[in-house]
Order: structure tokens, then sequence, then C-alpha cells
């Protein structure tokens, strides 16, 4: 009994309860989950952060150059930026939209030269 | 007078700044652990130059978010003086002591050399040891050391008197071949609306001592040493 409890509490932490049963002999085991547990809470959150109009981007200058150079043509502009995926425990789209808003905002991009782009995958 | 040196985990100017400080004002400042809530009360805080948190993300994003940082931002809007080093300078612009940003050199190089600076205002505890106008020449080692700020900040900096160093040629003119990096109006060094705090990219620390090859950074130190003795 005692390992029983123990296991549960191992693997399910706080969200289970453990009781057993003595019938003619034979044991039983109960295990109750708390309530709303294993639905599983997963969004993605993907963020395009890219540099604004009007900021000088070298890296992506330089790459443009180094394209021209293997003879690829017909580019008009290179810009490079980041990509940040994000897996959420949320189910709430609108909720996790603000989150990440307020992510962008306070640390994932600098809004002084950067812009970002939320797209969110329910 | 009382300085703290704040030690971020990639900081690697710390000590530097250390002895610099301890050459100018005969004591020790105290090292300060970013993750250490409590900063003691002190009369200047030094930000330093290194890769704090390995420059992930962007340079001095994540080192701004720290606890510390909040306290030495509440500290500057009290008037304390703060000066931010190289990697120093881009957390006190990430944190929004200082505005703008500085974004990768234009050259897409690590550019690590002595350069000549024209002091532009000697008006504060900084740079009360140089004069206006004085051409000094310390090193600059970075990645990321071009400011950038829209044209509104820009003029708004100019117009105040809050360009404390630009780069300049050996004979003081700023022109676009003494610019090391791109940096927008070839600033080097910046100052806050209260003049307490500044950010420049140049290492005076590095240059405080005859036996390193210079003593151009010395007075930045000696003079906040005096300033600082006085006001309290």
């Amino acid at each position: 009994m005692y390992l029983c409890k123990y296991y549960t509490r191992l693997i399910f932490g706080g969200n289970a309860a453990v009781s057993v049963e003595n019938q003619l002999g034979k044991r039983r085991i109960h295990v109750r989950f708390a309530p709303g547990w294993g639905k599983h809470q997963s969004m993605k959150a993907r963020i395009h952060i890219t540099l604004k109009n009007g900021v000088l981007d070298p890296q992506g200058k330089a790459t443009e150059h180094a394209l021209g150079g293997l003879g690829f043509g017909g580019i008009n502009d290179v810009r490079q930026g980041k990509y940040i995926e994000l897996d959420l425990a949320e189910n709430d789209p609108v909720k996790a939209r603000d989150t990440v808003e307020a992510m962008c905002q306070k640390l994932l991009a600098n809004t002084v030269i950067e812009n970002y782009e939320i797209d969110l995958d329910e | 007078m009382k300085a703290a040196v704040i030690v971020s985990p990639g900081s690697n100017c710390d000590r530097d700044v250390q002895v610099a400080l301890r050459q100018s004002a005969g004591s020790d400042p105290i090292m300060h652990w970013h993750a250490d809530v409590d900063l003691p009360d002190v009369d200047l805080i030094v930000v330093p130059g290194g890769f704090s948190y390995g420059d992930y993300l962007r340079a001095g994003a994540l080192a701004a978010q720290s606890p510390v940082i909040r306290e030495v931002v509440a500290r500057a809007n009290k008037g304390v003086p703060v000066l931010g080093i190289c990697n120093g300078f881009q957390i006190l612009t990430e944190c929004g002591l200082l505005p703008g940003v500085l974004m990768r050199n234009a050259g897409l190089k690590f550019i690590c050399r002595d350069v000549d600076l024209r002091v532009e205002a000697a008006d504060t505890v900084f740079t009360c040891d140089y004069v206006n106008r004085q051409i000094i020449r310390i090193p600059v080692a970075h990645n990321e050391g071009n400011y950038f700020a829209d044209d509104e900040t820009l003029n708004r900096l100019d117009d105040e008197n809050r360009v404390a160093f630009r780069y300049c040629c050996p004979e003081g003119e700023v022109r676009a071949a003494a610019n090391p990096n791109g940096a927008a109006r070839n600033i080097a060094g910046i100052l806050n609306e209260g003049r307490n705090v500044l950010g420049m990219m140049p290492h005076p620390e590095r240059l405080a001592d005859a036996l390193l090859g210079g003593t151009d950074g010395r007075p930045m130190f000696d003079g906040l040493v005096e300033a600082l003795a006085t006001a309290a």
C-alpha cells in the first residue's frame, strides 16, 4: 500500500489520489484524478521578427551580394530576421495572443528597430 | 566614494573597471552579482563590458531583464550616476535608461582597436576631468556598436547636448572615415536627460594605466571620484 501511494505520487504528483480496497483476499486499487487533469494544453506560437523598413541590414546586404556572386540574379533586396517558436500551455487563443504580444513588446523584439508578427497554431 | 560594479554571467571587463576604480578612488568597489537584488547604497554604479548571457537574443537584452537592473533603473531615476561601458551601454539601451539601440557593426566584423574620440560634453560627473573638444584615444572592442535611433531622437540628443563622445580622426574632425562601426552621427557615447547616465562603446578602463600603453581613460575615473567626493 505504501509503495503504491509512493509510486502514484511519484508519477502524478498531487494530481491523483490512491486508495486500496481488500475484498475476499483480492485487492482493488482505486486511483482518482484531479478534475481536468490530463487535458492537454498546448498551442504553438510562431513569431517572425524583422528589421523595420529603413533600418540598414548589413547581413542581408552581404547575403544578397553572395547570392549575386553565385549567379542568382533578379534579387531586389534581402532582409534577414529571426524566427521564434513557442509551445504554450494554453488553449485560449485570445489569452495566448495577449501573452505573446506582451512577450514581444517586453523582450523578444526591440521595437526601436524591429517589427514582429505572431502566428498562432491551435 | 562608494561604487558598485554589476557582474553578470559573461561580464569580462568587470575586473578592469575594478582596478581602474581602485586606482582612482583608493578603495575597492563592490562587485555585485546580477542575481542579488539587494544592491547596497552607492554613489556610482558601473555596468561593465562583456558578453552578458552570451549576447543571446540581442546583445544586452537578457541582462536588461535581470532583477538587479530593475534596481539600477530605479537608482538612476533617483539621480545616482550610472556608467555603462560597451555591453553595459547595450544593457542600458535595452532597459530603457538610454534611447536608441546598438546594432551589428556596419562592416559585420568584430572591431578591437584604439579609436580617437572627441569629447562633446565635459559638463558631467563622468567627463569633468576632460575639456570640450579634447581628443582622446581609447580602445573599442565590440560586434554591436552601431548606434541607431530615429532622426527625431538623434536631433533631440544633439539639441540637448547629450552626445558625450563622437568618433573622430586624430585631428578631431568628425568624419565618416573615422567611424568604425556605422554609428549614427559618429556617436560613441550618450547621456540621459538628467545627465547622470552615460553609455559608451569605447573602454576607458582599458587605458587607465601607463603600463597598458596609455592613460586617456583615467580622467573618467579620477573625475568621477572628484565629482562624487565633493557631492557627498
